[in-house]
């Protein structure tokens, strides 16, 4: 059996000081009005006001070199940027997808060209990406989309269906998986290549899919002979299996599959602080207890990422048990404290309390289900 | 890990995988002593870790005893090396020498001996040890004191696991001429619940990794419907479920430990202890319901390691009692938010 050890990291000095430096901005942000805290604000957050102060501060791509406009600053120091946005809950949703997975698409595959123009965009908070890889017929079975990209000249004509596409609406971009060839019962993660596509090219079509609360953040993107020029393919034709399941290492053991509920958390916690009321902050605690150990452990993985090292098994982990944390945080506060959960309420712990019941069900499915992550540590426990 | 931990941590793993089986542990149960288990043990030094050579310690420090730990539980030790441990470290703040004997401690804030004869309840390992270290008033003054229990009586009892946890009958032992020191009791008790219940949560994190093992083999053995129940689903989500649990769970441990290393030492304490002793029901309550009819029976070894997650995830306070602890505490002295609370990293130098 492998070890199931993972790196413990101490933040340096310079970390804490730079950790403070983010939360003194959120803070002057949040008291000046320019937000309002939300539960899962990396999903349903959208400003790109907010999203270009953010770039204006540098805390956008923060890891990328210094030619493509980030900051050269390590993997950590990003951690500390996300789970501050995250815990105060800012409206990050807008260019969530392109700092934390198409920019570090670009740096791993892209061309250098797709780099020098998507990238400086991207950190300045002004270009946004969504995530092409969900169809009608292909949630969990992913290998078996059907959207094709055929080869014509200058480029390749795009034709098929994405659904569940966060932002599409609000973004400029979607990096779109896509069959350059026919199936391969043999090889099934074979012939599928990954594309930048502009979503405001001719024949994409963009519908709005209601959430269960009549929020729109998803949409079901149409592609009618949609032309992509060549320079808009990222890395190798055929490659795209590999390429798009390496972002999910990114995907999987962030902050965000630890604190989509954490307002509500703490405002749960500092409620009960106030009517000293210790058996229910007793219970609150038990959830704190959780939270620290699943925040060491997605530090860890965040470290051994940084590192290059193979974190699928150890991803999945994270999300599978961060995720579930995320929904019995609600479980267990609703029980704790008084409250008439409303998404109109002005009362901010009823509010967070709505947010956070009625966005439990997408915790455990976006990104991978619960199910499909337990297959994948299963299989990886019982080969070795 | 240090090269010296890593030299410790596989001595130990040869030392225990070769003679803890569950013969063993069964024999432990029925009251036999494990000699060989116990000498071999002490001529490794790894009894005596963490306890500097003047003293007669092999030296190292505590990260490597929750190292010995950890293993111990994996391999579900029967013998009081937890208790011989950390009662030599407990003994050598006081500059007392080791003596490789198997050594237990008997903490009890409420109690105040004041007469020659007198009982100590729920003492583990108390049948087979030299000596207690008692961590409570004597005469009404608060003490670490030795007691020899050649001048007790034993009256067996157990816990969970079938490891001893007896009452001593002492009669006849002068007080005032035991080796004794007066210490704080504030601090004292902070030092030997924070020793005892990172030990045991150690101990807990290597009885979690082996039953993850067993779990792992057992279901690529075990055939039903013509395969491995290892292939099917349902089966495959507790496997999945027994390896988040362990993956948590260490990372709770490794913090804590580190935290201690580091001298820093606060919220870790009960936010690890709280999560290791809730994973310890999870992963032991799936670890059955993986193995079917054949884990719930005597011949089979899951029992000796399921038992002892049952029984130590009591020890040294439960989810429940750090939890109320932790709750006045952040009533009382706390004014930070939740956030700033969690990120706190240099906690200063106290205790819980």
């Amino acid at each position: 059996m492998k070890n199931l050890d993972l790196p413990v990291v101490s933040f340096t000095a310079e970390q804490n000081k730079f950790r403070k430096e983010v939360r003194d901005f959120l803070q002057k942000e949040l008291n000046s009005g320019s937000f309002i805290s939300h539960a899962d604000s990396w999903m349903s957050g959208y400003s790109s006001e907010f999203s270009k102060k953010l770039g204006q501060q540098g805390w956008i791509g923060l890891t990328w070199p210094k030619k493509y406009g980030g900051q050269e600053r390590s993997a950590l120091d990003r951690y500390i940027v996300t789970e501050e946005l995250l815990a105060i809950g800012a409206p990050v949703a807008s260019h969530w997808f392109a700092d934390r997975q198409s920019g570090p698409l670009f740096l791993k595959f892209g061309t250098e060209e797709q780099r020098k123009f998507f990238l400086p965009k991207i950190a300045k908070g002004e270009c946004y990406f969504s995530i092409g890889l969900s169809e009608p017929n292909s949630g969990s079975d992913l290998a078996s989309i059907k959207t094709k990209a055929e080869k014509v000249d200058g480029g390749w004509l795009v034709n098929g269906m994405k659904t569940w596409t966060s932002g599409a609406h609000h973004s400029h971009y979607a990096i779109t998986l896509c069959r350059t060839s026919p199936p391969d019962e043999k090889n099934r993660h074979a012939g599928m290549s990954q594309f930048v596509l502009d979503l405001s090219a001719e024949g994409v079509t963009i519908q709005p899919i209601q959430f269960l609360t009549g929020e729109h953040h998803f949409n079901e993107v149409f592609l009618d002979n949609v032309f992509v020029p060549d320079e808009h393919v990222v890395g190798e034709i055929g490659n795209g299996w590999k390429q798009g399941m390496e972002e999910l290492a990114y995907e999987r053991s962030g902050p965000e599959r630890i604190l989509s509920t954490f307002p509500l958390l703490q405002e749960a916690v500092e409620y009960l602080k106030e009517q000293k009321d210790i058996n229910g902050l007793a219970q609150a605690l038990q959830l704190v207890s959780r939270m620290w150990s699943l925040r060491n452990m997605s530090i860890g993985v965040a470290q051994m990422l940084e590192k290059g090292e193979d974190v699928s098994l150890t991803a999945s982990l994270v999300k599978d048990l961060g995720t579930i944390f995320e929904q019995t945080v609600a479980e267990t506060v609703r029980l704790l404290i008084d409250s008439t959960p409303s998404v109109t309420s002005s009362k901010l712990i009823d509010r967070l309390m709505a947010e956070s019941v009625l966005h439990g069900p997408g915790f455990t499915l976006r990104g991978g289900t619960t199910e499909i992550l337990r297959g994948i540590v299963a299989k990886g426990v019982l080969a070795k | 890990m240090s090269e010296m931990q890593e030299y410790i941590v596989d001595a130990t793993n040869k030392i225990l995988k070769k003679h803890v089986t569950k013969e063993l542990v069964d024999a432990s149960e029925k009251g036999e002593w494990s000699d060989q288990l116990w000498d071999v043990l002490v001529e490794s030094g790894l009894v005596s870790v963490g306890i500097e050579e003047g003293l007669g310690g092999t030296g190292g420090d505590a990260t490597d005893g929750f190292a010995i730990l950890r293993l111990a539980g994996k391999y579900a030790a029967p013998v009081p090396i937890f208790e011989t441990i950390i009662a030599g470290w407990l003994l050598a703040d006081h500059k007392v020498e080791t003596t490789y004997e198997p050594i237990s401690f008997s903490m009890n804030i409420e109690s105040d001996l004041n007469s020659n004869d007198f009982v100590l309840k729920q003492v583990p390992w108390g049948r087979h040890v030299k000596k207690v270290v008692y961590i409570g008033e004597i005469n009404g003054a608060f003490k670490i004191a030795i007691l020899p229990t050649d001048h007790a009586t034993v009256k067996l009892n157990q816990n969970l696991a079938g490891e001893p946890l007896d009452e001593l009958h002492f009669s006849g032992i002068e007080l005032e001429k035991i080796t004794q020191f007066d210490v704080d009791q504030q601090d004292t008790f902070n030092r030997v619940m924070t020793l005892a219940a990172l030990g045991k949560s150690a101990m807990m994190a290597g009885a979690m990794e082996q039953v993850l093992d067993m779990s792992v083999f057992y279901a690529g053995e075990r055939q039903q419907f013509g395969r491995p129940i290892g292939k099917f689903q349902a089966v495959q989500h507790h496997l999945s479920a027994l390896t988040a649990e362990t993956a948590v769970v260490l990372a709770a441990l490794n913090y804590a430990i580190v935290a201690f290393q580091e001298g820093t030492i606060k919220e870790e304490l009960p936010l690890a202890k709280m999560k290791i002793s809730e994973s310890a029901g999870k992963v032991a309550g799936i670890a059955h319901q993986l193995h079917g009819a054949i884990g719930m029976t005597h011949e089979h070894q899951l029992h000796q390691l399921s038992r002892r997650l049952w029984a130590w995830r009591e020890d040294y306070g439960n989810e429940s009692y750090w939890a109320k602890k932790l709750a006045k505490t952040y009533i009382e002295n706390n004014d930070l938010t939740l956030w700033e609370f969690i990120t706190n990293e240099k906690r200063g130098n106290v205790n819980v």
